[in-house]
């Protein structure tokens, strides 16, 4: 059972004899089998049903690498060795500590490592929003709805991302702010949160963001219709300011210095190209599921203060317009919109009647949390089924292919499969991958765009001196290499087709090759 | 003789109305009007170059000199003989006789009226939900930005214009009982004027329906129709359903948006103002500001918002974020909404008011458009910026009179100044839906199966504008060559004959 907030001087006192203790063992059982908890297994089982989509995520191949020479050769690379279009550009893994986990995964458990992280990453994650959910004052059932929105808004980014680690420090500082504001404890954490924060993901910006936001909403003391200000006291202003303060200059505690502290604004203000070329990076698209989920949750937001007249903090109004604005604008920051805007509706929800501890049935609760776990125990996907999806995206036969024929020469490869490319045949230098950044400084990725959508493309493989293009069968490239006479194709297959500028080569048995 | 006791009494009278005319006349409000027509002026002229008006025009000029409508289509050589209604036939009509009597300047004149008047409308409509004058100029001036992306010689003006009158009557009856008469002819002319029609029966539904129910639930309101403001809302609702009948095609005309709407995903993904708002063009940050703009005034006051104004703002963000076309819509309903939440200025105060002022800047302003409004060769200067009139004349000139693949915003230009060229395609897209050509356009233009398409309908020309992938992989094929090329157009004929199916003509080189 989850009681309201309990401050500690109300606490029942320890018990001294064994029937107290019987009755604390049951009422322990009672809390552990509870009817929330049965929600939040629910909601976890949810997580790790929806997450082996995610798998064939096209990034993790290039951060195993990274992880694998930081273990092997206890340094951090500064320049790019992986492509040949970009070798020996300067060029830091601003994501180094994340890597880790994910490549410690792999090594002990394959892919279904891999899977195992990103999904408890992501179930920690909204075990923390339905946490906070109840804390703001939504009964337990509006809570799971709210953070089932939550969980829908983060598709976006379930997959195997160091940005969930990201995602993960936010939903601590959201945790350690709310902590604060209720008992004015706390805000020590916050330091070595960002101090490990800019290690894990360049997402601390955000968290300097909430920070700054929170901190400035309660600068100001006052009503305006229904939102309501209150001043922090001089006591928990200087607590604010000095854990800002002191978390500014821990993001300096990193292998990079200032480069990593700068790296977010360098690529904010150089970020055009991606946007532009970028799936995640592009605003929200009203007419996929994403933009229907966002659409629904514009919709309560103004509908909830409509039909409500429960007041709003400024704080929440401020965090809520700026997850919205930034989710609005670039579609993978919906995950984020899901941390921040979930638990300041879910109070105002009112769908269903409020929980009584007192009807709760601990063991039909516990029925189900076991028939949970045993369920994602027995569904747990098997290496198999999770190497099936990946060479359903990646072009693992061809890529097999060009090893047997000793095809190394510059490829011009898709970009989604540079990161594979680099971890499974690193002796194949491909032309792009997902860093973007790197490629965008450099022009690579302008000529990648041009080049793939059929403008200036025999001229931009020219420049590049490209021997081999391997690429989807149904992109517009792979349709004008086809119906070239200096392009031939080589190896085709569901996946991919790869083509090879006019060289002899023997026709595998074992493929089609046209 | 006349009563000159009366005269004497009756002539201060008369010149009190007569000053307070003037007054009103040149009050401070309609000069803000005739600012805002200013600016509308711009965006008119801006937008002129629709792609859609030439085929309108075509069909206007059909319809004034054979006096028939014609049930099939003559136009393209792709859908020809397939039935299509032409659903806006009475839009078309002032366009084509303002084109006859002063050319493309007609257009333009057309266009700007009607949009003068629809936000003239949205302006009173501001002020009738209580926002001062001033403050409902920067709400009108934001229905102007959303509606930009309609505004130019579109017959869905037409449309607007109807909603807008719709929306003042519904208003004017909460207000006065009064006024309810006018709907069902409304509805007439609507349906012959555009399709949006139906979006002015969901408005009308929403309105009644928001009476059915009485309460307070939070900021929200409503309020019962007592028994004869029902029955008035009901009949004027049945009257108007029955008058959409009386239009040339009968029902067809009534079921052809429904219709669209069923068949539209292929238009959709394909034409753009059909697509999702977005968010990264200036369109879709104007949407965003709605967006936070209708929170913020949720939540920074507590005005109540009544039950039928709730859901058409509901309605019209929908829409318009579904689909970019109908950001119009959502300037017309948005603006009076949010006006009254606006307080940057002082409240207007008639008494204050400088009639002489307002007079010189309202003569100053028609003066300045006068002077302002473009020439003939400056209009014609922008379409040929836009439409490939110099590679039509090359065509015609050499008697090219083949099959053309063409751009999809060109068809309506070449079926109005080549009708002897039948084109691939065009603006009609629901006409192209339906046969399968615009789903083929696209595997064209997508580089998804180009020279296969161009073999399967025995093409002989393509139309391209420069710097598409398509130019580009023609240009780069063996079997077509480039025969004629300037910066708006490129005109490439095929070189190698039509090849069987399995097998395309062209090679890339």
């Amino acid at each position: 059972m989850i009681m309201p907030e309990v401050s500690p001087a109300k606490m029942p006192p320890h018990p001294q004899v064994s029937g107290e203790i019987a009755g604390s063992h049951r009422s322990w059982l009672t809390k552990l089998f509870s009817f929330p908890v049965m929600c939040v297994s629910l909601l976890v089982g949810v997580v790790f049903a929806f997450a082996p989509r995610g798998i064939a995520e096209s990034d993790i191949w290039w951060h195993l690498r990274n992880a694998r020479n930081l273990l092997q050769l206890h340094s951090f690379s500064v320049v790019d060795t992986y492509t040949f279009s970009a070798a020996g550009s300067p060029w830091i893994s601003f994501e180094w500590l994340s890597e880790v986990p994910y490549y410690l995964a792999f090594r002990a458990m394959d892919l279904q490592g891999i899977l195992l992280v990103y999904s408890t990453v992501v179930a920690l994650i909204f075990i923390g929003v339905y946490y906070r959910c109840w804390r703001a004052g939504a009964n337990c059932k509006d809570a799971a709805v709210a953070t089932l929105g939550g969980i829908c808004l983060a598709g976006v980014s379930l997959a195997p991302r160091t940005l969930l680690f990201g995602w993960l420090c936010m939903e601590g500082l959201l945790l350690v702010l709310d902590h604060f504001r209720r008992t004015g404890k706390g805000l020590r954490l916050l330091p070595p949160l960002f101090a490990v924060w800019i290690n894990l993901h360049g997402s601390w910006v955000f968290g300097m963001a909430v920070l700054a936001i929170v901190i400035g909403s309660g600068l100001v003391q006052g009503e305006w219709g229904l939102v309501v200000a209150q001043r922090w006291e001089p006591r928990q202003l200087r607590s604010l300011l000095l854990a800002g303060v002191a978390s500014v200059a821990a993001l300096f505690v990193n292998p990079f210095g200032y480069k990593l502290v700068l790296y977010p604004y360098d690529l904010l203000i150089r970020h055009n190209d991606v946007v532009q070329g970028l799936e995640e990076w592009q605003p929200v698209n009203f007419g996929g599921l994403n933009g229907k989920l966002a659409l629904a949750v514009v919709f309560l937001l103004i509908a909830l203060p409509l039909l409500s007249s429960k007041r709003w903090k400024l704080q929440d109004v401020l965090l809520a317009s700026f997850a919205l604005w930034a989710a609005l604008s670039h579609v993978r920051f919906l995950f984020f919109a899901g941390l921040v805007i979930m638990p300041i509706l879910a109070p105002r929800m009112g769908l269903f009647p409020p929980y009584e501890a007192e009807l709760d049935k601990p063991w039909l609760n516990a029925g189900i949390i076991v028939a949970v776990a045993a369920a994602l125990i027995f569904f747990f996907p098997t290496e198999a089924q999770l190497q099936q999806k990946v060479d359903q995206t990646f072009p693992k036969n061809a890529l097999q292919f060009m090893q047997e024929h000793r095809l190394d020469g510059k490829t011009f490869n898709q970009y989604a499969w540079g990161g594979y490319m680099e971890w499974n045949t690193p002796q194949i230098k491909p032309f792009i991958d997902g860093r973007a950044d790197i490629f965008v400084y450099n022009g690579v990725f302008r000529d990648f765009l041009r080049a793939t959508s059929a403008e200036d493309s025999f001229e931009i493989l020219n420049k590049h001196g490209i021997e081999y293009v391997l690429l989807p069968p149904e992109s517009p490239l792979a349709y004008l290499l086809r119906h070239s006479a200096k392009w031939r194709t080589v190896y085709s297959d569901q996946v991919s087709v790869l083509f090879e500028r006019g060289r002899e080569i023997p026709a595998p048995t074992n493929v089609r090759a046209n | 003789m006349p009563n000159t006791s009366g005269a004497s009494q009756a002539t201060p009278a008369t010149a009190f109305r007569r000053t307070d005319l003037v007054r009103s006349i040149f009050s401070f409000p309609v000069m803000c009007m005739f600012l805002l027509s200013a600016v509308i002026f711009g965006f008119c002229v801006k937008q002129f170059a629709e792609p859609d008006i030439w085929w309108h025009l075509r069909n206007a000029q059909n319809l004034v000199e054979f006096h028939s409508f014609s049930p099939v289509d003559t136009y393209s050589f792709t859908a020809a003989g397939l039935s299509r209604p032409n659903f806006e036939w009475l839009s078309e009509v002032p366009y084509y006789l303002a084109f006859k009597a002063w050319g493309l300047q007609g257009l333009l004149l057309v266009s700007i009226v009607v949009s003068v008047l629809i936000f003239a409308g949205v302006y009173y409509l501001c002020c009738r939900w209580g926002a001062d004058c001033k403050d409902a100029v920067i709400a009108t001036m934001l229905a102007i930005s959303l509606g930009v992306v309609s505004i130019g010689p579109r017959m869905l003006l037409f449309g607007w214009l109807c909603m807008v009158v719709l929306l003042i009557l519904l208003d004017v009856y909460r207000c006065t009982g009064k006024g309810l008469w006018v709907i069902p002819p409304l509805f007439l002319l609507w349906i012959n004027l555009h399709g949006s029609w139906a979006f002015g029966m969901v408005v009308f539904a929403i309105f009644i329906i928001s009476g059915l129910v009485e309460g307070e639930w939070g900021l929200l309101v409503a309020r019962r129709w007592n028994r004869s403001q029902l029955r008035n809302l009901l009949l004027a609702g049945v009257a108007a359903f029955v008058l959409l009948f009386v239009n040339p095609f009968g029902y067809k005309l009534v079921v052809y948006p429904f219709e669209v709407a069923a068949r539209q995903q292929a238009a959709v993904q394909y034409v753009e103002e059909w697509q999702p708002v977005d968010l990264s063009t200036g369109n879709g940050k104007l949407a965003l500001l709605v967006i936070f703009a209708i929170m913020a005034s949720v939540l920074l006051s507590r005005r109540r918002w009544r039950l039928d104004v709730a859901l058409l703002i509901a309605f019209a963000l929908w829409t318009a974020l579904s689909h970019t076309r109908f950001l119009f819509f959502l300037g017309l309903i948005a603006a009076p909404l949010l006006a009254p939440y606006i307080h940057l200025f002082t409240p207007y105060e008639p008494e204050d008011d400088k009639p002489w002022l307002n007079a010189s800047i309202m003569a100053g302003v028609v003066v300045a458009l006068c002077l302002l409004f473009p020439s003939r060769a400056s209009l014609q200067q922008k379409v040929d910026h836009e439409f490939p009139a110099a590679a039509l004349r090359f065509m015609q000139e050499h008697q090219l009179n083949g099959r053309v693949f063409n751009q999809y915003v060109w068809g309506g230009f070449m079926e109005w100044n080549t009708p002897e060229l039948k084109t691939f395609i065009d603006g009609r897209a629901d006409v192209f839906v339906a046969n399968g050509v615009l789903a083929d356009h696209r595997k064209v233009t997508t580089i998804e199966e180009p020279l296969e398409v161009l073999d399967k309908y025995r093409i002989d020309y393509a139309l391209l504008q420069q710097d598409r992938p398509l130019t580009y992989v023609l240009e780069n094929s063996k079997g077509w060559r480039q025969i004629y090329s300037d910066p708006v157009a490129v005109l490439l004929a095929r070189t190698a004959p039509v090849a069987t199916a399995t097998q395309p003509s062209a090679e890339v080189k």
